[in-house]
């Protein structure tokens, strides 16, 4: 269909907008709740509140890659690429600092630094791609 | 790769946007194009030649 591709842009952002909302809202859900009930085991399912949020938002970036013209998966791999190095250097340069004694960081943070990354990555493809 | 990309859609009377709907890309990709900042794959680059009724050497030159 000739509109898919034209505004994919369009539609990925407000997946995207909805995505992360859903996310910032069921993570600070999830975590006031299981620390409201440390002892019970519905503490599990809390702390998972957030996962069908970051499901979607995988599955937003997925529906663009698949939506999105040439110049706009192009940009876009870059932009990932950009992301993945990023997160690995940071992740791989604190492990070795934890190793050597920096204070331990939990998982929980490679999501954020997942996306910060992925967030400078679509601004130097934005950059490097405007007339 | 330079080309006359502007130049044949000021002459068809075409906007931006209404040269990415006919080419099925998103209006983004026509300003890059536009711009020289981004080289089209083969079969975009038919796709523009078709637009515009000419061939694609018409519309793309190598820099050098």
């Amino acid at each position: 269909m000739s509109t898919s591709r034209r505004s994919s842009g369009r539609r990925y952002t407000t997946r995207f907008v909805v995505a992360m909302t859903a996310y910032t809202v069921l993570l600070v859900a999830g975590i006031s709740i299981a620390n409201a009930i440390p002892e019970s085991p519905w503490r599990y399912a809390a702390a998972l509140l957030p996962v069908p949020a970051v499901i979607t938002l995988a599955w937003a970036l997925w529906r663009y890659v698949i939506e999105a013209d040439e110049l706009q998966s192009r940009m876009l791999l870059e932009g990932l690429g950009i992301a993945v190095a990023g997160t690995g250097i940071c992740t791989f340069a604190y492990g070795m600092l934890q190793i050597v004694g920096a204070p331990a960081l939990g998982w929980i943070w490679v999501l954020p630094m997942l996306l910060a990354w992925f967030g400078v990555g679509a601004v130097v493809t934005n950059l490097r791609y405007r007339s | 790769m330079k080309n006359r990309l502007k130049e044949l859609r000021a002459r068809h009377d075409l906007t931006q946007a209404q040269l990415a709907e006919r080419l099925d890309v998103s209006r983004q990709t026509v300003i890059a194009l536009e711009g020289g900042k981004y080289d089209p794959s083969l079969p975009l680059a038919f796709a523009i030649a078709r637009t515009f009724e000419c061939s694609i050497e018409d519309v793309f030159t190598p820099d050098a």
